[in-house]
């Protein structure tokens, strides 16, 4: 008798699948805009550069088209920090400097991919040709 | 002796061949048990040794090796990269540090024209190569904030107001910091020296503003008399409107 296999049939590869995970989820829907606003040369600027790379992708920028994300580059040396507008009352700020991207990616599932409605699924009228053609695969 | 040797040497020696297998697989994986004197024998005549890790600490045993730790073989290529890199940062009279935000081949091919056109070489490297082009040199401080994505902009002539209008084309490229004639500038900086006109109009204001104290003079001591032809020109006009 042998035992089933236990244990995953894919191997993580560590913080950027965490990530990836992550962005799945984001949903920009109740997103009017987003700026981000770091210091180039501002010792943790790293996580609001990748963060802005990262919220950029065409996958989550497709979840909504209208949402618009500024990129702010000052001179300051002030901390970093990721400003979102709500398309309702109010808005989100994450201070960036002592986040990591995957923490900031959580807590914006977390509070704001969380106020999307979700989409309604219609039924799909299926035709009497299709029902045929769907036969004859 | 002689004699026997010969003899020896005339008989043939044919060795007794017996088959010990026909076809069929050969046994390894269930061994006849050996004789008890056998099995004596092999056992006591196996090879045994002491265990080289008995005597070792555990910090001895759970650290790794450095001296087995193979560090980065050095790359000519690179080295060559690096050097070609360094000629540009010597070379150009403007460099810009973009942020990259993701763009799709089209849009990079389209942005990579856009800055030949304006006779810039956008390029991207990797902090690596960035590193060895430009430790120990005035250029060190790049290596601070090329974190995440990044790109370059090299250009020949220090043509800020070119490389903004080819940016603003891109909203993917984000503008961190350039180096100007050599020193390094902010993106602030970078917007104060767009807006300074070039160096003919700023000569042209300069003679302006030097004359400005002679023309308020002469603007003052002529106004009497300008009012009055202004005047008279006016009157001109009336009377030959009304002809």
């Amino acid at each position: 008798m042998s035992i089933y296999y236990s244990g995953t049939f894919k191997r993580s590869s560590g913080v950027i699948s965490a990530i990836t995970k992550q962005l799945k989820k984001v949903n920009l829907k109740p997103v009017k805009r987003i700026q981000v606003q770091f210091d180039p040369f501002h010792p943790n600027a790293v996580t609001a550069r990748d963060f802005l790379f990262h919220i950029t992708t065409p996958k989550v920028l497709e979840s909504n088209l209208n949402c618009v994300i500024k990129p702010n580059v000052v001179c300051d040396r002030s901390e970093p920090e990721i400003k979102v507008d709500l398309l309702e009352k109010g808005s989100v700020k994450f201070l960036a400097n002592n986040l990591t991207v995957l923490e900031i990616l959580q807590q914006f599932n977390k509070h704001v991919s969380s106020l999307a409605k979700p989409e309604e699924e219609t039924p799909v009228q299926v035709t009497k040709l299709e029902k045929k053609r769907q036969k004859k695969r | 002796m002689a004699l026997a040797v010969r003899g020896i040497l005339r008989e043939r020696f044919y060795p007794v061949v017996q088959a010990k297998r026909f076809r069929g697989k050969i046994n390894i994986q269930r061994p006849k048990p050996l004789h008890f004197d056998r099995a004596v024998f092999t056992e006591l005549t196996k090879p045994w040794y002491l265990n080289p890790k008995r005597l070792k600490t555990p910090i001895e045993l759970c650290s790794k090796p450095t001296d087995k730790i193979i560090e980065d073989v050095d790359n000519p290529y690179q080295k060559i990269i690096a050097r070609e890199l360094r000629e540009r940062f010597d070379q150009s009279r403007l460099i810009a540090f973009y942020h990259r935000n993701s763009m799709n081949s089209d849009q990079q091919y389209k942005a990579y024209v856009a800055f030949i056109k304006a006779k810039m070489h956008i390029k991207t490297y990797g902090k690596k190569t960035l590193e060895m082009a430009v430790k120990d040199t005035k250029f060190e401080p790049v290596l601070d904030f090329y974190v995440s994505q990044n790109v370059m902009v090299f250009s020949p002539e220090p043509d800020i107001k070119q490389l903004l209008k080819v940016t603003k084309k891109f909203p993917q490229m984000v503008l961190l910091a350039a180096i100007f004639e050599g020193k390094f500038i902010s993106k602030d900086e970078v917007m104060e020296l767009h807006l300074i006109p070039n160096l003919q109009t700023a000569q042209a204001a300069l003679v302006q503003t030097l004359n400005s104290a002679t023309t308020t003079l002469t603007q003052q001591l002529n106004s009497h008399q300008n009012t009055l032809v202004s005047n008279l020109q006016e009157r001109v006009k009336q009377l030959e409107e009304h002809k």
